[in-house]
């Protein structure tokens, strides 16, 4: 059933959908393990000034306030854990691009062993992104 | 629909227009950070360098978080 707010909701809903296709044109660059874990990292770091800041007003119940705490508690260790797995891979990376360069062939065990450090990160990323939903979620059930 | 509900709906859209705003000025942000890797053909240790500069600011925030 139309109504005179059906316009208002129709252009909200396009407004929200543009956001959200733009967030996806900023995943769709991050083509790269490297990419993904910044965008990841960032999109961490986001939330959190969020969290700050609704830490910070006096009228939210301690019960919230821990459960945003304890959120990030989690988060902050995952998101090391694929900062420390994308650094890994990226130094195997190194070494097999130098002996590229140099010519070479790199070794059935070097590249079993960036596929281990790329399996690697992918898991860290696949773990940190629930944590973050988490933070998320602290922060929308005050909101 | 109630008036209550309305005006639940519009403190709603607003919390949420806030937050929206926010991460939509970071996602252009890291829209043109990513862009300009892109462009530039940054390197791993740059981009390794980007990394642990917003792994830095994110303890930072963890220590704020802590003690607020």
């Amino acid at each position: 059933m139309r109504t005179k707010y059906t316009k208002v909701f129709a252009v909200l809903a396009l407004v929200a959908c543009a956001a959200q296709i733009e967030g996806c044109a900023t995943y769709k660059l991050a083509n790269g393990p490297l990419e993904v874990s910044y965008v990841l990292a960032n999109d961490y770091h986001q939330a959190q000034l969020t969290a700050i800041e609704i830490l910070k007003d006096p009228n939210v119940p301690p019960m919230a306030k821990g459960a945003i705490k304890k959120a990030d508690a989690a988060g902050n260790p995952a998101i090391h854990a694929v900062a420390d797995t994308a650094k890994q891979y990226a130094a195997i990376k190194a070494q097999i691009d130098a002996i590229k360069a140099a010519g070479g062939d790199p070794t059935t065990e070097k590249i079993l062993e960036a596929q281990a450090a790329l399996a690697a990160l992918k898991a860290a990323i696949l773990n940190a992104q629930p944590l973050i939903h988490e933070l998320l979620t602290a922060i929308r059930g005050i909101r | 629909m109630s008036i209550d509900l309305i005006l639940k709906l519009i403190d709603f859209l607003f919390a949420r227009g806030f937050d929206a705003l926010r991460w939509k000025q970071n996602r252009s942000a890291v829209k043109a950070q990513l862009e300009g890797w892109h462009a530039s053909s940054a390197s791993d240790d740059e981009k390794i360098a980007a990394l642990d500069g917003v792994v830095a600011a994110i303890d930072d925030s963890s220590g704020e978080i802590k003690n607020l």
